[in-house]
């Protein structure tokens, strides 16, 4: 299994670019639109106003209204016309303003999206991408904060990528679109802001199922995604003076996990402890655990923990909504304990 | 009724073993006088009972161990005596009705603040399965990361004393905080397990708490008594009387309870606490009753042939770690690899035999050793000192790199030392020195100048102790004893001498107090005492030397004459041997500190000795 292939780390041989994780998921559509006039978009708010988190902005105007469709507040229509217009021969990607409505198009998500290719024998794909922002972004309440990657991890038939950096957003939304099988694609909407060099190409795409080494150790393997990625980050440097060296993993995407990579990883550091902010209990942090043990038991020195949102829902009051994710504090503690048993 | 429990008889002593009942069922028995004889590894004694009356049980039979703590046995007050001691089943006949099954309907309207939910009945003590003393336990937990044990400084609470949920019992200090531990039960101190200045292990528990106040295996058992129930029952209701659980402290991330209708349902446990989990984890290794290892740990000890069950454990809660297996491996003569079990493959017929960890030798079927079938015998059972020792020499082999190095020390000079400063003894009426005592104080001395041979090896560290608590291995009829002269360094060689004779003879009329034998820095062996010429000898853990005394022997010596020329003379030459752990200190330190010693014991003049 190989995971550090140019691509994968984002290295594609030419120049970098610092740019913001929206303005990567930008440039991901528009250039993918560019390349491939099969790809069109819809969503409410995507058109005139530029997606409810501004994503979208500068689409219609070099795309037209046909290609960069506004539509009424209605995901199960947004979701069911594009499995319609998949079925017709084009490639739709999709906005939900937040995560938590895929279970308003459950049925379109779940069944058509999911089950279709398999049911018609493979007379077709469905080469849909749903765009997912995701997660906490400070106060913006129980059904608007949600982590819910796990709940599409455990419909057969989707792809699910949790990008963490605005070189992966651009890299795995662009390979999302290439790719014929349906892709949720969880945005982590407190990532939007944030920075960071991405490769300039047109062709710098993120193969599915390949996890990148976030940061290198050798004592303790963390494995994190979206937001919780640049905490393990921090606190892995936080304990580094205490003789704790960790190895921080994201495995960018869930559906294909590079379970490979973590396995890979615990055999050398014999510790292993997943983060995530979806709540605990039956998060895809237990699928990693259970992944792990049963392909490395025996090279286990202490048990897998999870250091995990809460099983609650979320606050809007954004201190208790940072109280139910996990903190650098809390990774760092966890941590020094799981070091020292 | 009321028990006789085994108390503690030392600080380090956790059980004992039953040699003798000296009193019968149906025997009358006064305050402090002796029920039973108990062995400890460091003592033999009788133990007295703290009841009047008749006892009624022993409740362990001769050759049982007994846990300090646990009840030895029952006693019933002179007029209970007479009734009979298993309570009987509720009386058939008694014309009451029968308050569990059919509950008052009153007791539903009356209680509009408990509502049609009753609080569970107090729990009974009834038989239970062993272990269950764990739901009582209160477990030192674990004040930090790299917090391991911590020292009982205080009890807030004694036993009889009623303890709420979050109540604190006690105080500990750490080397890191001093901090109160709070009840995680409820219910009535039953034991302090733990004396105040005892060192308490991470996931030990502290005390029990139970819900009468009761220790759980002092339990009768049989029911209580019906008499008792009927003013309970009915707040009881109809609720389900099976074995309710002590309250207990929610316990974060455990499985959360069945619903009840009508009740807030806990669906879901509170936030995970990772320091609790540790906790709960650790404690479940002295639970195990198996070697506990990382599967790490169990495949390197597979790989390297290490019987994992041998192996010391160095990590949480002493659970085998893979640097553990890699030192086991690496030790000579440590943990027997299980690979290299000689001719373990006899007849083609029998399968492999096992080899048990408590022989080391194949056993067959019938319990012999493979092809002794044939060979008569007696099995003399073992004392539990026998069992000790092996266990304690067993596991000093295993850990502590051994070396010998030996001098020949001339004892010319202090042969006529010893017989002038005898004589001058005798003058008072006090009894002869023997050369024991001169070596000690000649140790004592030499180890002021080297304390790294009295010391204790950490890996990380080694202590070097700060005074001379001199053991001296002593035989007796039931077996090697290492008694302790505690600050050694400050006897003179009289003192030494008497010290010595002092405590053999505790040890000989089996009076030692468990004190006699702690903390011992340095030991000294003397199987001179039984002709040995050589004395290498195994180390004390945690020890890092032995100093082996052989007898003197008479030798043909080259001695210089006052004239510059030699010759040959019959001397008195004693060949002491050191035995240091070479993990601790290198051949060259321990040899010097030896040459020290004979260096001390060849020119000092009386003097040096008061």
């Amino acid at each position: 299994m190989t995971t550090t292939s140019a691509a994968a780390t984002g290295v594609a041989g030419g120049t970098e670019r610092v740019i913001g994780y929206s303005r990567a998921i930008n440039e991901a559509l528009a250039e993918e639109m560019r390349r491939d006039e099969r790809v069109w978009m819809m969503g409410q708010d995507i058109g005139r106003l530029g997606g409810v988190f501004g994503l979208t902005r500068g689409l219609l105007d070099e795309f037209g209204p046909l290609r960069v469709r506004d539509t009424a507040i209605n995901e199960t229509f947004i979701v069911g016309g594009a499995a319609g217009a998949a079925l017709a021969g084009t490639i739709p990607v999709v906005e939900l303003q937040f995560a938590d409505f895929l279970f308003t198009a459950a049925d379109e998500i779940f069944h058509k999206l999911a089950k279709w290719r398999y049911m018609h024998g493979g007379q077709f794909t469905m080469p849909v991408v749903v765009r997912l922002p995701s997660g906490v972004v400070g106060g913006a309440g129980a059904e608007h904060s949600q982590s819910l990657e796990t709940i599409a991890m455990h419909v057969a038939g989707l792809k699910v990528a949790v990008p963490a950096t605005p070189s992966d957003a651009k890299g795995l939304l662009k390979a999302a679109i290439r790719d014929p099988d349906p892709v949720l694609f969880f945005e982590h909407k407190g990532l939007y802001r944030v920075k960071g060099p991405v490769p300039e190409s047109d062709e710098h795409v993120v193969p599915f199922g390949s996890a990148r080494v976030a940061r290198p150790g050798n004592d303790l393997t963390v494995v994190a995604t979206g937001l919780m990625v640049d905490r393990a980050v921090a606190a892995a440097e936080q304990l580094a003076p205490h003789g704790i060296d960790v190895e921080v993993i994201d495995p960018r995407t869930l559906v294909p996990l590079d379970i490979d990579t973590i396995v890979a990883s615990v055999e050398r550091t014999h510790r292993l402890m997943v983060v995530h902010e979806a709540s605990r209990t039956a998060g895809f942090g237990a699928e990693i655990a259970t992944q792990v043990q049963e392909r490395a038991f025996f090279a286990l020195d202490a048990p897998v923990w999870r250091v995990c949102g809460t099983d609650t829902p979320l606050p809007q009051d954004p201190e208790l909504e940072q109280a139910c994710i996990p903190s650098t504090d809390e990774i760092v503690a966890a941590a020094r304990a799981l070091a020292a048993i | 009724m009321a028990h006789v429990l085994m108390p503690r008889l030392g600080v380090s002593v956790t059980e004992g073993t039953v040699s003798a009942w000296l009193k019968q069922v149906g025997d009358p028995v006064e305050v402090g006088e002796p029920i039973c004889e108990v062995a400890t590894d460091k003592v033999d004694t009788e133990i007295e009972s703290t009841v009047a009356g008749v006892l009624t049980e022993q409740l362990y039979a001769v050759d049982e161990v007994v846990e300090v703590g646990a009840p030895l046995a029952t006693v019933a007050a002179a007029d209970e005596a007479t009734a009979a001691p298993a309570p009987a089943a509720p009386e058939p006949t008694a014309p009451e009705p029968t308050p569990s099954i059919v509950p008052d309907p009153a007791g539903f309207g009356d209680s509009p603040d408990t509502g049609p939910y009753p609080e569970p009945p107090a729990p009974e003590l009834g038989p239970r399965p062993e272990g269950a003393d764990d739901q009582y336990a209160v477990v030192m937990p674990r004040l930090g990361v790299s917090v391991t044990e911590g020292t009982v400084s205080a009890w807030l609470k004694q036993v009889g004393d009623p303890v709420e949920l979050g109540e604190p019992i006690c105080e500990v200090a750490t080397d890191k905080v001093d901090t109160e531990i709070e009840s995680t039960v409820a219910g009535v101190l039953a034991e302090q397990r733990h004396a105040e200045g005892e060192v308490v292990l991470v996931g030990e528990p502290l005390a029990l708490v139970t819900p009468d106040g009761a220790l759980p295996s002092a339990a009768p058992a049989a029911p209580a008594p019906p008499a008792s129930e009927p003013t309970a029952a009915p707040a009881a209701g109809a609720a389900p009387t099976a074995q309710p659980a002590p309250q207990r402290a929610a316990q974060p991330s455990a499985t959360a309870g069945p619903t009840v209708p009508g009740r807030p349902a806990e669906l879901r446990p509170a936030p995970f606490d990772h320091t609790a989990a540790v906790d709960r984890l650790l404690a479940t290794v002295a639970r195990a009753g198996r070697p506990v290892a990382a599967p790490s740990a169990r495949r390197l000890a597979a790989e390297l042939g290490v019987d994992l069950a041998l192996v010391p454990g160095t990590g949480g809660g002493g659970h085998v770690t893979r640097a553990d297996v890699q030192r086991a491996a690496e030790q000579p003569a440590a943990a027997p690899v299980v690979a290299a079990t000689p001719s373990a493959a006899p007849a083609p017929a029998a399968p492999a035999a096992p080899v048990p960890e408590t022989t080391g030798h194949p056993v067959g079927p019938d319990g012999l050793p493979i092809g002794y079938e044939d060979v008569p015998y007696d099995a003399v059972p073992t004392s539990r000192i026998r069992r000790v020792t092996a266990e304690h020499m067993t596991r000093s082999r295993r850990t502590a790199a051994h070396m010998t190095t030996e001098v020949d020390v001339d004892l010319g000079l202090l042969t006529d030392v010893r017989a002038r400063l005898n004589a001058h003894r005798a003058t008072q009426g006090r009894g002869k020195l023997s050369f024991l005592p001169f070596v000690a104080r000649a140790t004592c001395a030499a180890l002021l100048e080297h304390p790294d041979l009295n010391a204790t090896f950490e890996t990380e560290r080694l202590l070097r102790w700060g005074e001379i608590n001199l053991g001296i291995a002593v035989d007796t009829p039931r077996g090697l004893m290492v008694p302790v002269l505690r600050g050694a360094e400050r006897m003179t060689v009289e003192t030494l001498g008497e010290g010595i004779t002092d405590l053999a003879a505790r040890l000989r009329d089996g009076k030692p107090g468990p004190d006699d034998f702690r903390a011992g820095t340095f030991t000294i062996s003397n199987p001179g005492s039984v002709g040995a010429v050589s004395a290498p000898a195994i180390i004390n853990q945690p020890q890092v030397a032995i100093l082996g005394m052989p007898t003197i022997q008479r030798r043909p010596w080259v001695v210089r004459l006052a004239d510059g020329q030699e010759t040959i003379a019959i001397r008195p030459i004693l060949r002491l041997a050191l035995t240091f752990d070479h993990r601790a200190l290198d051949g060259a330190d321990a040899t010097r500190c030896l040459v020290d010693i004979g260096r001390r014991l060849e020119t000092w003049d009386v003097d040096d000795y008061r």
